[in-house]
């Protein structure tokens, strides 16, 4: 029962995030302690690559500082992640999943780097709500199911209103809406 | 003769420390008031806090990114994970408030 809720789930994500290439695919059998530990590491530190870009193309005041954000939050909950599985003893695992996402992010920063102006910005946002609604998904749906240590297991229960924070200020400024940026 | 000087002694101990007692309450009435905002799972908590004019709030970030308070009357400087920042809230008023960094938490502090 919970395999089928599982692979259906990994099903919609990867068909809800391909028209932008930022791919997350689970196996069959769910991920372990380790390699959990090794997608984490491996989104978090896709997000801040995406925001280093940003930061060197872009001149959009929204954007950048959407961009800046990323770039300090996930820098925060990488140092976290890596305190807690030290603490842990855990070593991260590369899977499936951390290689289908680091291949995916070559797509995407591919695209980042030829594109300029606005067409950068509007890529940028867009694949950035992608890539986090696919996040919060894989997170709630695979990551937390899995988890077997229960200190992984709350910190990924706790590091989800981040992800979720962040896909509505991205869907803010997607939008347009100046009133969450007008500070 | 001892014995009488100490219950006496004692017993004048014991009516300061009552007096003391039913003395306090009515200063902590009269004193402004600190309230904790916690700021955790991206809310500030509690959202709503209504206060008196002369307390203080205090902010405290218990999340593990930065976070800072925003208001028209009011702006923190960057909270780092378990830092904490002070304002006295003198006006009254409504006043509601974001984080900028992370414009979708929401905050309203009422001051009556």
């Amino acid at each position: 029962m919970f395999k089928k809720k599982w692979i259906a789930l990994g099903a919609g994500v990867l068909m809800g995030t391909a028209t932008l290439g930022s791919r997350i695919a689970f196996a069959a059998n769910g991920p372990t302690d380790p390699q959990i530990v090794g997608i984490v590491l491996a989104a978090d530190q896709i997000d801040i690559d995406y925001g280093k870009i940003a930061l060197s193309k872009s001149k959009n005041k929204q954007v950048r500082e959407f961009a800046n954000r990323m770039v300090t939050d996930h820098s925060a909950v990488q140092k976290s992640v890596i305190g807690l599985a030290e603490k842990l003893g855990v070593k991260a695992e590369d899977s499936e999943t951390s290689n289908s996402l680091k291949s995916g992010a070559a797509e995407i920063t591919a695209k980042l780097n030829k594109l300029k102006g606005k067409e950068f910005d509007k890529f940028y946002i867009d694949n950035e709500v992608n890539y986090h609604k696919s996040v919060t998904d894989a997170v709630d749906g695979v990551l937390i199911p899995s988890a077997q240590n229960g200190e992984l297991k709350a910190a990924l229960q706790g590091a989800q209103p981040l992800f979720l924070k962040h896909l509505e200020h991205a869907r803010s400024v997607q939008s347009g809406s100046g009133d969450v940026m007008s500070h | 003769m001892e014995m009488k000087r100490s219950k006496s002694l004692l017993a004048f101990v014991v009516l300061v420390l009552l007096g003391g007692e039913s003395v306090a309450p009515g200063l902590q009435a009269d004193a402004h008031k600190n309230y904790v905002v916690s700021i955790k799972g991206f809310r500030f908590v509690p959202e709503k806090l209504e206060v008196n004019a002369g307390d203080t709030i205090t902010w405290k970030n218990e999340d593990i990114v930065p976070h800072i308070v925003t208001g028209d009357k009011f702006k923190s400087k960057s909270l780092d994970e378990g830092d904490t920042w002070t304002y006295t809230a003198e006006q009254k008023g409504d006043f509601s408030y974001n984080c900028r960094f992370h414009p979708t938490m929401k905050g309203e502090v009422v001051v009556h």
